[in-house]
């Protein structure tokens, strides 16, 4: 049987996939850009979680309970305390690789050009920049000088509308959350 | 991906059956046509993921003739999704991504009879049929997006007559032989579609209006009647507007967020006349956790109602609220 075609609905259609595309223009997000305003720290001890599987152990001081561990996106390792939660530490040895959940503390900054800089005497040395900012999902997406990226869910009271792509961003080691060694 | 729907039905006017043994060769090409329409909708309706799912009660007909007294039961699972971050389409100021879409249903329903030669009889359908395509998002700007997709489906449906009424029982392997009642018809459809959408955030809230266009164009390639095969077109036509708003309550460790939509669908063609609906109208209410960046590819996992109503009918669904973010 041949029905009778949806004119009305394909005429609106085309009228709208004509009509619709000419505002504006697409452009993929960037983190090379430069935030306006002078070097200021944007948001401070942001708490974020991430898990790196695997990650390389450099040293352990199972007395200390510190691991201090090799990222190949940051340019020297990150000391971080181990949480009470993680047992076996007597067990991992420099060299290691391990599955490990992360507490970092991250600092959003505006740079010159991303370059390090002394804002309020303290010496900012960014590791990435933010690519995008979702408020509504609260991601903070941020690329590494590699390239890579990495997306953060961030706690409720972050503001994140306040935070813009190029902005430089300082991750701060906290906590060794959790840890599997790997074969 | 999520899971949408919706949808009714109409029904062969089985009151023109206790007629059957009488009907010259126009008259029953006639009730064959209608029969076509239903095995299009059917299938269509059976599966899409553009139109709902729920359980539905059939009030009437939309053009004059024999109320009907009929339930519909639609269960489907499936939906549409992009597929990672937009990307720059050469040296255009244009955004891409894929696009994927799937789903597969099934569909039964009972239409009583309770009046004329044929009171007491019972008109089954059951419906089964599963789709998967995909296609491209296209991004304007941040917020305006158009997306084209083409959509490949296998459907199966079929009817069983249960006869009571003493006409039935008399005339039950004729009405069979001429394909009325009885039978099993496979079908494959070709859906291609396309979706206008534009985003608009409000705070942390973010507001959907949407337009997706799909047409269908249905044959079968199997019957277990001679009589029976499907050469058909339709179409439909959803205008949305969705509210995704967050709640700042952390429960478990997601947020708390709310919304819904409210959607008209209009039907053409084959949809249109097999299902003897117009349009159909929802409004969807849910409540859901946010797990986006939490776990892997899931938006958030909730539970979400709807109502829905149209020419002739009303429905309702509830159920798991799940979305996908590939």
């Amino acid at each position: 049987m041949q029905a009778e075609l949806p004119n009305r609905a394909l005429a609106h259609f085309v009228l709208l996939a004509a009509i619709l595309p000419l505002p504006g223009c697409w452009t993929a997000p960037r983190s090379d850009l430069q935030p306006p305003g002078e070097p200021r720290i944007v948001a401070d001890h942001i708490r974020v979680r991430s898990v790196v599987d695997p990650t390389v152990v450099h040293a352990v001081s199972a007395q200390a309970r510190t691991l201090s561990l090799v990222f190949a996106r940051r340019p020297s390792p990150g000391v971080y305390s181990v949480g009470p939660a993680v047992a076996g530490l007597k067990q991992v040895k420099p060299g290691e690789r391990i599955r490990a959940v992360l507490l970092d503390e991250l600092s959003v900054c505006v740079l010159h050009a991303g370059a390090p800089t002394t804002i309020a005497g303290v010496r900012i040395d960014p590791d990435a920049r933010v690519l995008s900012a979702d408020p509504a999902y609260r991601l903070l997406v941020i690329q590494y000088p590699d390239g890579e990226r990495e997306t953060f869910k961030v706690d409720l009271d972050v503001k994140l509308g306040a935070i813009q792509a190029g902005d430089a961003v300082v991750i701060r080691p906290v906590e060794l959350v959790a840890l599997r060694q790997r074969n | 991906m999520r899971r949408q729907a919706c949808c009714l039905i109409a029904f062969l006017p089985l009151s023109s059956l206790a007629a059957a043994q009488s009907l010259s060769g126009p008259e029953l090409d006639q009730l064959l046509d209608t029969q076509r329409a239903r095995i299009e909708a059917l299938t269509i309706l059976g599966a899409d993921f553009g139109l709902a799912n729920g359980e539905f009660h059939s009030t009437g007909q939309r053009t004059a003739g024999t109320p009907v007294n009929a339930d519909i039961s639609v269960n489907k699972f499936g939906g549409a999704g992009d597929v990672g971050d937009p990307q720059s389409l050469g040296a255009l100021p244009i955004g891409w991504q894929p696009v994927v879409q799937g789903s597969m249903g099934w569909l039964d329903s009972t239409n009583h009879l309770e009046t004329g030669a044929l009171a007491g009889d019972a008109s089954a359908f059951s419906a089964y049929a599963i789709q998967f395509g995909g296609g491209a998002r296209f991004w304007f700007n941040d917020a305006l997006s158009v997306a084209p997709t083409v959509m490949g489906m296998y459907g199966r449906v079929a009817n069983t007559y249960e006869a009571n009424s003493p006409y039935a029982r008399q005339n039950l392997t004729s009405l069979a032989h001429m394909g009325l009642i009885d039978w099993e018809v496979h079908t494959w459809t070709v859906r291609p579609a396309l979706d206008v959408q534009y985003l608009l955030t409000l705070g942390r809230t973010i507001i959907t209006l949407s337009s997706d266009g799909a047409f269908f164009d249905t044959q079968s390639f199997a019957s277990s009647n001679r009589h029976l095969s499907v050469l058909g077109t339709a179409g439909s036509w959803d205008n949305k507007i969705d509210i995704d708003v967050p709640l700042g309550i952390l429960v478990f460790g997601h947020e708390l967020r709310t919304g819904g939509y409210l959607s008209r669908t209009d039907l053409y063609g084959g949809l249109r006349d097999g299902l003897d609906v117009e349009h159909i109208n929802e409004a969807h209410a849910r409540v859901v956790l946010d797990f986006l960046g939490q776990l892997w590819k899931v938006q958030w996992i909730g539970i979400g109602g709807s109502y829905l109503w149209g020419t002739a009918f009303t429905g309702w669904t509830v159920g798991a609220d799940v979305m996908f973010r590939f």
